[in-house]
């Protein structure tokens, strides 16, 4: 029953897939040379079973040895979560790791349901037989596959993990979160595009609310790396809309924002790795003045900020084109795609002017650019922002379609949508000097609410517990009188 | 190898007694070459009838040549061979395990293999007054087992274990004697051949029958909410005893509701709510065993806990009684006995090294003791049931029966009892992969561990890998046991 059916032959999709992760993997490692100083080898052996693990997810041609290998890569990432040993990383990786468990069984068991139904694990003769069968008895098992999906992403309102994992794992490995490990759920979503009947138009406003309030969230930070983080949930926010409208556009916006995502985020969380490791700082408010002294890591963010805002001609501009031309039907997506994208460029200009711009902090006088194997990661993907969004067309046709499996057609260079990079520009400055004048960015921790709720029913819980121990029976009189209830009360049930 | 069923018994129980005379034998390490044979002469005994037991035959002996109503005796069939293969291969492992430690003399393993030879009793005997014997052997050699260093608190945990497991004896010789008035034999096939028509003509009694046998095997599996006695007594005794309590004696309260309620009750109670009694018990056990765990700082008393939670996943396959249910159940008994010693076997080498009992106290534990943290790691992520560890295969082949019975209430307790499991897991992990270093009490000094028992910390975390990537292999040898349960 289990591991008769791993492996290949490898399609399209999971090509496009592999490819992102056979890109992006050895940058990291390039990247880690110079950041990790303690434990290399716990460090490394954890790193390679997470590459084990993502490989084999993209690679699993069957729902079973997807879940194995989800659960290995998630194993893998929460040793590297918390290999920072600070006082955070334990409660973040804790949350981290049990939100993944949880999520990994709910697609365990849409797996099992659907293996009871169909008979195979394998997903092309899943999806050939459930169109047979009728609607609403699968919509159940969809769904729970979905919410799994949901939570490996970090959708709202399953995102309450990611917002602290990754600022406090190590810089790679939250560029290694952001870039590969979320993607995985989006990846599992596409892979079940059969799907999509049932999911789509709860696909489209999870898509739609994660943009919005990622990006509302990623306005108020104060710390680097919880900022892009909370930018990671709204642009995944994107690839969620993108699936979730179904049309071919749409699904191609999603795999290229992917792909996107992946390059523009990594680069941003390098730089503002490479930013922490030269000045030990996490916090804007202590950040400043660091474009004289870090000109490579300046040039670079430069490129990520553009991208992520969605301006040609870096990649950013070219996914969001596509998934904004998808939403072009609906107004009011259309306006949280525009929206989102003004709240993006606001909070890179905020990014920019604390870290770069200002005054040097006075604690701050010596420090001089990264090592040469941090900048050299970094650069390749400046680089990378810069060529995917010129050579947008090509890889369009010759890439994301056949991942897609289907036939998409778009023109990146239209008037149109430079007028829509106008638009954000003017829209994004706006909500910055807003921003700037009412004191909205350096505000205090809002709760949203859903991590408090989690928190102190997980606190409700244990106090529960404590109060079980408690009712324990420890006087050997009490023992003995449970014992013979518990003999009463099964003989009283089986009669 | 006519007689290899009764060795399989006897050659522990003499080896048990052979310890003591090697004192006077110029022999060194007498005491464990004996044991070590006394465990590996059975197993190939058991080997030799492996191939006739797997075609699904089964092995008959009279003891003495006297047949059935008249003596006792034993039969090695699918089921038996599956709980005497892993009861003597995690025996062996126990031995492996305290080579190295020099207090454990002669009486430590005349008394293990007594218990062994319990277990073993119980496991192939088909008289159920015999059985009954064997069970008061591994009790009588568990008690002394657990007092083994003469502390305190082990000799008041171990009191508690006798009052509670003697009253569980107490409960099923009243049921055996009830049976044997019901019907004049004490052989299990004979009972179960007239069960039946007592039960059309007097079924009360048979529910009383069931209640007294319940309540005896449920104390020894430590089913809530007669799983008092497991948190003390597991740790309280010395590591070895701890894993042989929790691997092995508890496993055996699972064999004899196995086989006895399957065997009398299969056709006309189980089908009556006996079933869905077990099931719904095994959730409770599982949340409570779960719940339990979380809020515990004895690391062994954590992982006693979690015993009783795992009892619990296996109560639930017991319960639903189908196929597939009990491939898991059967399936996680196996993972559990060899998690669970596994992890025994670390948390003893951790309080040795460390001095301290609770989690709190074991920070960054993983510094000092790099090979034990990471052998804790896989256990503890195979008995949450993670892939590709073997407690994955059993979890998800219990899951799926219970979706197969649509007993979503199940489900989804099943799902909380991963996720808490889980909890309480890593959240030991993290406190060894702590920054802070753990300071030694001033009057603390380590005991040097030896290489022994790293080795069968690292042999059970190997086990557990393997058996999670080639299920296959345990499957096969679930398959004949599960013919024997449902003809």
């Amino acid at each position: 029953m289990i591991f008769n059916t791993p492996f290949l032959p490898v399609d399209n999709l999971s090509r496009f897939m592999l490819l992102i992760v056979a890109f992006l993997f050895p940058l990291i490692f390039i990247y880690s040379f110079s950041y990790v100083k303690r434990n290399l080898f716990r460090y490394y052996f954890v790193l390679f079973i997470a590459l084990g693990g993502m490989l084999g997810v993209v690679l699993a041609r069957d729902l079973l040895s997807f879940y194995v290998f989800l659960e290995v890569m998630t194993v893998g990432i929460y040793f590297l979560i918390i290999d920072n040993a600070k006082k955070e990383s334990f409660p973040a990786g804790f949350k981290y790791v049990l939100m993944m468990f949880a999520g990994g069984i709910f697609i365990l068991l849409a797996t099992l349901l659907l293996y009871n139904l169909t008979g195979t694990f394998e997903i092309a003769e899943i999806a050939k037989a459930a169109k047979m069968l009728p609607g609403p008895s699968i919509a159940p098992i969809f769904a729970l596959f979905a919410i799994g999906c949901l939570l490996e992403i970090g959708a709202v309102p399953f995102h309450i993990w990611l917002p602290d994992a990754h600022p406090i794992a190590p810089s790679p490995i939250s560029a290694l979160l952001s870039g590969i490990a979320i993607k995985v759920g989006a990846y599992a979503i596409i892979r079940m595009l059969f799907t999509l009947d049932i999911l789509s138009p709860a696909l489209v406003w999870i898509g739609a609310i994660s943009m919005l309030f990622g990006v509302l969230l990623a306005l108020k930070q104060t710390n680097v790396k919880r900022l892009l983080a909370y930018h990671s949930i709204s642009q995944m926010g994107y690839v969620l809309l993108g699936i979730g409208i179904g049309s071919g556009i749409g699904i191609g916006g999603a795999l290229f924002h992917i792909l996107n995502h992946a390059v523009f985020k990594m680069l941003l969380f390098l730089c503002m790795g490479a930013i922490i490791y030269v000045t030990g700082e996490r916090e804007l408010n202590k950040l400043g003045g660091l474009a004289k002294r870090m000109p490579v890591t300046l040039l670079t963010f430069g490129v990520a900020a553009l991208a992520i805002a969605g301006l040609p001609p870096f990649n950013g501009f070219a996914s969001k084109a596509m998934i904004s031309g998808a939403a072009a039907g609906n107004l009011w997506l259309k306006l949280v795609v525009i929206i989102t994208a003004a709240g993006t460029f606001a909070s890179f200009v905020k990014l920019f002017r604390f870290s770069f711009l200002g005054s040097l902090p006075v604690k701050l006088k010596d420090v001089g650019e990264a090592p040469a194997l941090m900048l050299f990661p970094m650069l390749v993907l400046a680089a990378a922002c810069f060529g995917l969004g010129l050579y947008a067309s090509p890889l369009l046709s010759g890439l994301i379609a056949p991942a897609a499996g289907r036939v998409i057609e778009f023109n990146f260079w239209s008037a149109k949508l430079f007028l829509d990079a106008f638009w954000i520009v003017f829209l994004g400055a706006g909500i910055y000097i807003l921003g700037m004048k009412t004191d909205f960015f350096g505000a205090t921790e809002i709760n949203f609410g859903l991590d408090w709720v989690c928190c102190n029913a997980a606190k409700l819980l244990e106090r529960g517990c404590a109060g079980l121990k408690k009712l324990q029976a420890r006087m050997l009189n009490a023992h003995l009188f449970w014992v013979f209830v518990a003999l009463i009360l099964i003989l009283i049930v089986i009669r | 190898m006519a007689h290899a069923p009764i060795l399989i018994i006897v050659v522990p129980l003499l080896a048990a007694f052979l310890t003591h005379l090697t004192k006077y034998a110029n022999l060194r390490r007498g005491a464990e070459i004996v044991a070590a044979a006394g465990i590996i002469a059975p197993l190939i005994f058991l080997f030799s009838l492996g191939k006739t037991v797997l075609e699904g035959n089964v092995v008959k002996y009279d003891l003495g040549g006297w047949p059935a109503p008249i003596g006792i005796n034993l039969a090695v069939d699918g089921l038996s061979f599956f709980f005497a293969l892993f009861v003597l291969g995690v025996g062996l492992l126990i031995v492996v395990y305290s080579l190295g430690i020099y207090q454990y003399a002669r009486r430590y393993y005349s008394l293990l293999l007594l218990a062994l030879s319990g277990i073993l009793g119980i496991i192939l005997t088909r008289d159920i007054f015999n059985m009954y014997v064997f069970f008061e052997i591994l009790a009588v050699a568990s008690y002394v087992l657990i007092t083994y260093k003469r502390k305190a608190r082990a000799i008041a945990a171990s009191f508690k274990y006798l009052i509670i497991t003697e009253s569980a004896w107490v409960l099923f010789l009243l049921a055996i004697a009830i049976l044997y008035g019901l019907t004049g034999t004490l052989n299990m096939d004979g009972i179960a051949s007239q069960i039946n028509n007592i039960y059309k003509s007097n079924p009360q009694v048979i529910y009383l029958v069931f209640s007294l046998m319940m309540v005896a095997f449920g104390i020894k599996c430590g089913m809530f909410p007669l799983h008092t006695w497991i948190p003390e007594a597991h740790s309280q005794a010395p590591t070895p005893v701890s894993s042989l309590l929790s691997g092995l004696i508890l496993k055996v309260g699972i064999y004899a509701m196995l086989r006895i309620f399957f065997l009398f009750f299969g056709a006309s109670l189980f089908l009556r709510g006996a079933g869905q009694l077990i099931l719904y018990l095994g959730l409770v056990t599982l949340i409570v065993g779960a719940g339990l765990a979380l809020v515990q700082d004895e690391l062994k008393k954590l992982l006693a806990y979690s015993s009783i939670s795992q009892i619990g996943y296996i109560l639930v396959a017991v319960g639903l009684g189908t196929q597939l249910g009990l491939k898991g159940g059967l399936f996680h008994i196996f993972n559990h006995a060899l998690i669970k010693s596994g992890l025994f076997f670390c948390a003893g080498i951790i309080i040795s090294q460390t001095g301290f009992w609770k989690v709190s106290n074991m920070k960054g534990v993983w510094r000092q003791m790099p090979g034990v943290t990471f052998s804790f790691c896989v256990l503890s992520l195979a008995v949450i049931g993670i892939p590709p560890f073997n407690g994955f295969v059993s979890k998800m082949f219990i899951l799926d029966a219970t979706l197969m019975a649509d007993n979503y209430l199940a489900v989804f307790f099943l799902f909380t009892g991963i996720l808490l499991t889980a909890a309480y897991y890593f959240r030991v992990i993290q406190t060894f992969f702590s920054p802070e270093e753990f300071q030694h009490r001033p009057d603390f000094t380590p005991q040097p561990v030896g290489p022994f028992e790293h080795l069968s910390t690292y042999i059970f975390a190997l086990l557990c890998l393997l058996v999670g990537i080639f299920p296959g292999i345990i499957v096969n040898l679930i398959q004949p046991a599960i013919k024997v349960l449902l003809p």
